[in-house]
Formats: C-alpha cells, structure tokens, sequence
C-alpha cells in the first residue's frame, strides 16, 4: 500500500477488514499451526493411544503390556453378550433418535412459524432445561414415573388405573423417554438453525401454488430439513445409544448396554485394552453409519440450505 | 465516536489474561504452604459419606478448625473405581482412603497403599483388641507386615426389606421364587454381589476354580432376571427402598436402616443373618502411595480413632465401630439384628471373605479380574435371556 494515509476514508473496522482480507488469503500454512496442534493434541493424540492400548494385553488395574495382540478385537467379535448389548444399544439409539426427530421437528416448526412472539420465549424455556444437571434429570423421571409417581398418582386419581403401572420404570421405555428429553432441547436448537432460513413467505408461497397440507411438507419442508434433520437423527442415535448413565438409573437389570460395558472396562475391573477395542470398534461403527446416512442424502439429492437474509 | 484497540493491544491484554488464569492454578499445586511434618491443609478424602458423620462430631470439628484442616471428599462408587482411580492417575489428589478389606488383593495387587506410620497414630490404643477377627487382623497388612488399612467399622451384609410389606425373608434364595419377581434390586458392584453368590452356594471366593465361578455367574444371572432395578450405589438403593419402588435390596445392611429412615421409611429391616450366613467387611483408613501432607493424613486417622467419633458412627452409620467405648452408642434395632455379645461370636458367624489374587494360582484360575468380570458376564446372561 502505498496510498498516503490522508487520502483514504475514515478507518472504519470494515474497511480495514476489507483491506486486510487479499493478504489473509495469502497466509502461509504455518497459520493453521495452532488449530492443527490442538486437534492433534486433542483428538489425534487420544485416539492413538486407545487404538494403541487396544491391541496391547490387559494386566490388571489399568495395566496394559505387550505382547501386541488382536485378542481384545477376537473376544470382542466372538461375544454373544457383545452381540446383545450392541442390539440394545441398537435399539435404544433408534428409538431415541426417531422420538427426538419427530417431537424436535414439530417443535421447531410451531416454534418458528406458529407461536409467533411467543417462539423465543418457548425457545428459550426449552434451552433453560439443560441448564439442570444432567443426574437431577434423570431422577426427575423416576420421580414421574415411579411405582408412586406423579403419572400413576395422577392416573389413578382420575380411575384410570386401579395400580400402579410398573412397565413405566426400569425397563427400555424408561430409557428412551429420559434419553429424548435429555437431549430434545439441543435437538431443538440444530433444527433452529435449520428452520432460520427458510422465510414464512417461502411456504406462504407454496401454498399459493397449491401445495399444501403433507404435500408442503414432503415437497418443500422436509426437502430443505433433509441435512439438518440427519444431523440429529445421527447425534441422538450417537448419544443415546453410548449412554450408561440413564440406562443405569432407569433401565432394567437386564437393559445392558455398550455405555455400560465401557464404564465396567475401565472404572470396575481397569481392563483397559479390553475397554479401549471396544470403544474403538463402536467409534468405526458409527463412523460406517454416518458414512451410510451421508451416502443416503447425496443419493436422495438433499442440498445445503444457502443462507440468506432471513 | 469509536475507539478501535489495536491489534497488538488485544494480543497483550489476552497475554496477561492468560498468565494470570495460568499463574492461579501453578500456584495451588506448588502447594498447600504447609511445611513437611505439620498437621494443616487441605486434606482429600476418597471415600464414602461417613465423612460427613464424622465431620458432624464437635470434637473433630474443633480439632479441623484449631488445626486449619480442610476436607474435601469425592466418593467413587466402590473400592475397583478407586484403585483403578489411583493406579492410573496416582495419588494426585488423593490424601486420604477409606477401603474395605474385602478388596485387599486388588489394593495390594495394584501398588496403591502406603505403609502407615502407627507412631504418629497413638489412639490406636482405642481399638477393640481382634476388631473382625483373625483374618481380618491379617488383611491390614501388606506381604512385608507393614500396616496399610486401620479400620474404622466392620459392617455386615444381608437382606435389607420393608417389613411392613412382606415378612423377612430368611434365604437369598427365596428372591428366585416368583413371588419375588419385580420386587427388589439387586446392588450392582460386583464385590457384594459375588459374595452373595458365592455364599448361596458355600464357595470361598479366595479359592474358586473357573468351574465354581462359572456357577455362580449363572447363578446370580438368574436372581438379576428377577430383579426390578440394579442400583448402581448404596445411595440408590435407599432411595429404592425409601420411596418403596422395590420391597427388599439384595444385598442390605444395616445401613439401608438407618439412611431410608433418614429419608422417612421407618419400617425397612435387615436381615443379617440368612440361612447362608452372614458376611462381613472391615471398613478402613488408608494412605495412597505419593499423596501429598502425609502428616495430615495420619492426624486425621488419629483423631478418627476417638470415642466421640466412634459413638457417631454408632449411631448414625449403620455399622459396628472400631473404637471401644462406643459400642455402647449402637441403636437397639442394630443389636437386634446384630448381636454384639460377644463380639469374637459376632464376628465368628459373619466371617469376612476375600477376593481371588490379581495373579491366579494356576494359569486357568481365576483373577481378582475375571471374579470381578464375573458379575459383568452374570448382567449379559440375564440380558440374553
């Protein structure tokens, strides 16, 4: 730059940030250097070490030696119990995550276009509820739904019932009902973001043209949700299904799950190696099925919304 | 009219920001400012809650303040979540254990307990002489007869249950009739439970072969099938018991007496004493290797030893205390259930077991791991059924 300083218009932030911008494009690589030694340091880093520990041989009390060995992966594979627990997960992670994405959906919707200046309020009452630890919450439910809880209590107020409804409690409806509250409201914000640049008069337009009714939401809604909406099928199928701790507290003696398998190898019996090739077989797993949903998309056509004005 | 701060201005005050956030942290872990050999400072405990009994005692509580002794408990849920705590992170942040002797090979195996130094603990003295029996004598000592456990209560398992609800079930085995389905949880450590099943079929959990362990992983698989819940802690199993979603908790102790009174539910019983016996444990104070304010530890062991702390844990733990003199503080329901007299017969009918070694006595034997694996492997059966 060689233009004398008087000459150029008053140093507004902007325009200094537009005249910065050519010679950020040109930054040398060293300048990723410090985000590039925190993903390593974070994220690299720990899953070498449990890839590595994986197929060391377990010693007792978080004890890991050579010799190297792929036994963690073979007892692994060979396990019925394996096999059993990865269904409940399963199962678990499915029904969570179809819960989450239809009441998230409906939610957002209403939030977005129906409940007018009541949205943000509701929104942010909706937020609020995460701001309750995540054990309180847990054991709000079984106060709900307890032998003696608030349902049964008001269900046989009102003769509904003669007894109480034990299939409330600890068993994988439990389960599934905490997990879809636990993580609804985190849901809700993703498809926020979703619903934020789709305009009211985008489907005011719509339905001028005639499309209406389920047929606005196949052709227009759920077209321009596809991404959003996978987003948290796949977060809520994630994190409900590697859960131990409501499973814990509200499944049955029988509900047991990947989460629980990973916190007996390394909290109970410290069999880290047997820990770690499980965790890194259910890391894959997930990194497959994210991969197949992605897949999924692209073959169904599903595009990034380009945000606008809004 | 806006003020724009330079780039090198923000780059300097985030400098200082983090100095200053860096600095707080590298202050507090050059340490207390407590001298080697002085009794102060922050002392971690590693524990239960019978450290807020005992910080409830006058006496103790003047003997923190005149001393500047500050407590500070974290409570793992059973005796694996600690050792595997200290093996892998060390006694960082550790200063203090509570322990439980059943544990003792795992404790042992894995390195973890300092020698005490019994000089700087002279209310030893106050100790019931053979407190738990001759094993349980033996168990406080490491291989080389150093002291690594004093304990502070010896406790009992059994069959915790809602008297008002259902009469006393006199068996572990009644919980595999049908009348029982739904009706009671199960504790979900591995320890307790692997003593209940070990005891239902009269095995010593010391010496099972992988025979023995198979049965009685199966064993314990068909009571988790008709369990309603397993709690995953003490603490969850009152609750259980208190708001009267299950009638019975497999196992009890008197403990679940007097913490679902405390939460309103005068009526919850224990039986110690099921036709398969008893079983006991010593509940002990331990020194991790390499914690910090070593002196601190031992002063706080000292001072647990007193006739006002052992009265307290009397009366409000649930358990038998170590110090004698406060025997007498024991409630009327716990002699009832636990007869105290004499005490080498007390002890006698509830014998404390041990767990496998962390080394197995033959290449197919069985570990402290796969004893502990054992109860895992029970859940999955019972899950497969």
């Amino acid at each position: 730059m060689s233009a004398p300083s008087s000459t150029l218009p008053n140093h507004t932030g902007i325009e200094a940030e537009a005249r910065a911008r050519p010679r950020s494009e040109h930054r040398p690589l060293w300048w990723t250097a410090p985000a590039t030694l925190v993903a390593l340091v974070a994220f690299v880093a720990p899953l070498v070490l449990v890839a590595t520990t994986s197929f060391l041989t377990d010693q007792g009390f978080t004890k890991v030696v050579r010799p190297w060995t792929a036994e963690n992966y073979t007892a692994l594979f060979t396990s019925p119990a394996l096999r059993t627990m990865a269904a409940n997960s399963v199962l678990v992670g499915i029904e969570t995550a179809v819960v989450i994405t239809l009441a998230g959906l409906a939610l957002t919707y209403w939030i977005r276009y129906r409940a007018g200046r009541l949205g943000p309020l509701v929104l942010a009452l909706v937020i609020a509820t995460m701001f309750a630890s995540y054990l309180v919450r847990i054991y709000a439910w079984r106060t709900m739904l307890g032998t003696h809880g608030i349902v049964n209590s008001a269900l046989e107020a009102v003769g509904i019932i003669s007894g109480p409804l034990e299939f409330l409690l600890f068993n994988r409806v439990a389960v599934v009902i905490a997990e879809a509250q636990l993580y609804l409201p985190m849901m809700v914000l993703i498809l926020y973001g979703g619903f934020r640049p789709i305009r009211p008069d985008y489907l005011e337009v719509a339905r001028d043209l005639g499309v209406s009714g389920p047929r606005l939401w196949g052709r227009v809604v759920l077209p321009l949700m596809a991404r959003p909406l996978a987003s948290v099928f796949a977060l809520s199928f994630l994190f409900s299904s590697t859960d131990w701790v409501a499973p814990q507290f509200l499944g049955g003696s029988a509900q047991i799950m990947l989460g629980l398998q990973v916190q007996h190898d390394f909290s109970e019996t410290a069999q880290w190696a047997a820990g770690a090739a499980l965790c890194l077989t259910m890391a894959c797993a997930y990194a497959v099925l994210y991969g197949l949903a992605m897949l999924v998309l692209r073959w169904c056509g599903a595009k990034e919304i380009e945000w606008g004005a809004s | 009219m806006t003020q724009s701060i330079p780039r090198r201005g923000v780059l300097r005050a985030g400098g200082a920001a983090l100095l200053a956030g860096g600095l707080a942290p590298a202050v507090a872990a050059c340490g207390t400012g407590i001298r080697k050999g002085q009794v102060g400072g922050q002392l971690d405990f590693m524990g239960s809650s019978v450290v807020n009994i005992i910080q409830d005692v006058p006496e103790f509580r003047t003997w923190l303040d005149r001393n500047d002794v500050y407590l500070r408990g974290n409570f793992p849920p059973d005796d694996g979540a600690k050792i595997a705590k200290l093996a892998a992170g060390g006694a960082h942040g550790t200063s203090l254990v509570m322990w439980i002797d059943q544990f003792r090979s795992g404790w042992l195996g894995a390195d973890v307990l300092e020698p005490l130094d019994l000089g700087q603990i002279p209310n030893l003295r106050n100790l019931i002489p053979g407190f738990g029996g001759p094993d349980a004598m033996r168990a406080r000592k490491d291989s080389d007869g150093n002291t690594v456990g004093i304990p502070f209560a010896w406790n009992v398992l059994g069959i915790a249950y809602d008297a008002d609800s259902v009469p006393e079930p006199a068996s572990y085995y009644d919980f595999l009739n049908p009348e029982w389905k739904g009706k009671f949880t199960m504790l979900d450590a591995a320890g307790a439970v692997m003593s209940i099943g070990c005891q239902m079929l009269r095995y010593d959990p010391a010496t099972l072969s992988p025979r023995q362990l198979d049965e009685v992983s199966d064993l314990l698989a068909r009571l988790v099938r008709q369990a309603r819940s397993l709690a995953k802690t003490d603490g969850d199993s009152f609750t259980l018991l208190a708001s009267g979603e299950v009638l019975a908790s497999l196992p009890g102790t008197p403990e679940s007496v007097v913490n679902t009174a405390a939460r309103g539910k005068g009526s919850i019983r224990c039986n110690t004493n099921p036709k398969e016996g008893g079983i006991s444990w010593s509940s002990m104070y331990g020194i991790p290797k390499g914690a910090g304010n070593p002196t601190t530890s031992h002063a706080f062991i000292n001072q647990a030893l007193t006739v006002p702390v052992g009265r307290a844990i009397a009366r409000r733990y649930g358990a038998m205390p170590s110090v004698e003199g406060a025997l007498s503080a024991l409630p009327q329901w716990y002699t009832d259930s636990v007869p105290i007299d004499p005490l080498e017969r007390t002890f006698a009918t509830a014998p404390t077991t041990y767990f496998p070694a962390i080394e197995a006595r033959t290449p197919a034997g069985v570990t402290y791991r796969t004893f502990m694996a054992a109860w895992q492997r029970a859940k999955q059966k019972a899950g497969r059924a």
